[in-house]
């Protein structure tokens, strides 16, 4: 049920008692959403005739709120209906809002249980309230269609580990090797627009900003380069300088070892570059 | 062939320690061609699949194969120079490979 919606309504109960709601039915709203123990007759109340009629305000009362530019018209009208559809707060963001060609369509939903599933072209995305201050969220959220007002949200900016950069960057490089989908890569730069330009980029810059790497001759070379810059920016010369020393000598043994190893490769000649800046400046 | 002959054959390629995930079995049913896994797998025991070191901090490595769409995956992990874990996954696979590497709760 649309909470906003039941808030709203218990608020103004003069205004819908007797003709939309019975004075009982209010009651028993009023007990669901302060978390009231309610009876079995209640309960059938509540999921029968109220919800029923809730479902049926909602539609009415339903504003959507845009935020960010470049999306196709005829997009935001088919979001503005399934949002419509769902009667819950979300929002709807990713390629199929601005890209002619999509894979699916992102739909957030503000839930308390996290999941996500797919169903036919659609891809649900449950998250909490909380999850919005993630970089990758709020990166979504600010170039969405909602049925809720959007909230200034303060980024939690806490950071990320150097292994997990790390590994990132690895996969990145070695899809691209593969001719695959550097997904990695999207999780890469919005660390470094994050962390180094102190920008928050919206799904749309970042998907822009992924194809002009993706795309480029040079596409091994520009990921190197923002690595580089994260881990460069974000940790301690020394301790980069000491953890490269080690993982530098344990690629260096699977190099050896596997007969598949351009991947491994790449590696260790960014981070014996990377791992020999910090040792003329490791202080 | 059953999600349990899969795993019987996978088995014999990876050695008896190797565990499957949770999901495995509801996933290998959704697998439409599995002889490609298990070639993969054989391809893997000869060392021709090229490696991820999964981190910084120890000598684990990964295998990672998409399959069909970017959103399924297969993550085979190796500790201790042993194949440990098997994992088929569905829907962000760099979410699931994360989880699986304990970077993400």
């Amino acid at each position: 049920m649309n909470i906003d919606l039941c808030n709203k309504i218990l608020q103004n109960k003069e205004l819908f008692v007797p003709s939309i709601f019975t004075h009982k039915q209010i009651i028993i709203l009023d007990k669901y959403l302060n978390k009231k123990k309610l009876t079995n007759t209640e309960k059938t109340y509540l999921y029968s005739a109220i919800k029923k009629k809730i479902n049926a305000l909602s539609i009415l009362n339903q504003e959507f709120y845009i935020k960010g530019n470049n999306m196709i018209s005829e997009r935001i009208k088919k979001a503005q209906q399934i949002l419509k559809q769902l009667n819950k707060k979300a929002f709807i963001s990713g390629s199929f809002l601005y890209s002619k060609k999509y894979n699916d369509i992102d739909i957030y939903i503000i839930s308390k249980k996290r999941k996500q599933y797919h169903k036919k072209e659609k891809h649900f995305v449950f998250i909490a309230e909380s999850d919005l201050k993630i970089p990758m969220f709020a990166s979504a959220l600010n170039h969405s269609i909602s049925n809720f007002e959007i909230p200034t949200i303060k980024i939690n900016k806490k950071r990320s580990s150097l292994n997990e950069n790390i590994l990132a960057y690895q996969l990145a490089i070695k899809n691209v090797l593969e001719n695959q989908e550097p997904e990695s890569l999207k999780y890469l730069i919005i660390e470094y627009y994050l962390n180094i330009e102190n920008k928050l980029l919206n799904s749309y810059e970042l998907s822009k900003k992924y194809k002009e790497i993706i795309n480029s001759k040079n596409n091994v070379e520009q990921i190197n380069i923002l690595l580089k810059k994260i881990i460069l920016n974000l940790y301690s010369h020394r301790y980069i300088y000491d953890i490269l020393v080690k993982f530098t000598k344990k690629l260096e043994k699977n190099i050896k070892e596997y007969s598949a190893n351009q991947n491994l490769i790449l590696y260790k000649n960014l981070f014996d570059k990377i791992k020999n800046e910090c040792r003329a400046t490791k202080i | 062939m059953s999600a349990e002959q899969l795993k019987f054959k996978l088995r014999k390629i990876l050695g008896k320690q190797i565990k499957f995930n949770k999901d495995f079995e509801k996933y290998a049913l959704q697998l439409k061609n599995r002889d490609s896994l298990l070639s993969w797998c054989k391809k893997i025991q000869n060392k021709e699949i090229a490696p991820i070191p999964s981190s910084i901090f120890n000598d684990t490595i990964i295998f990672i194969k998409k399959i069909g769409s970017s959103n399924r995956c297969i993550v085979i992990k190796i500790k201790n120079d042993k194949f440990s874990e098997l994992h088929l996954a569905s829907h962000s696979y760099y979410d699931k490979l994360r989880k699986v590497l304990g970077l993400k709760k």
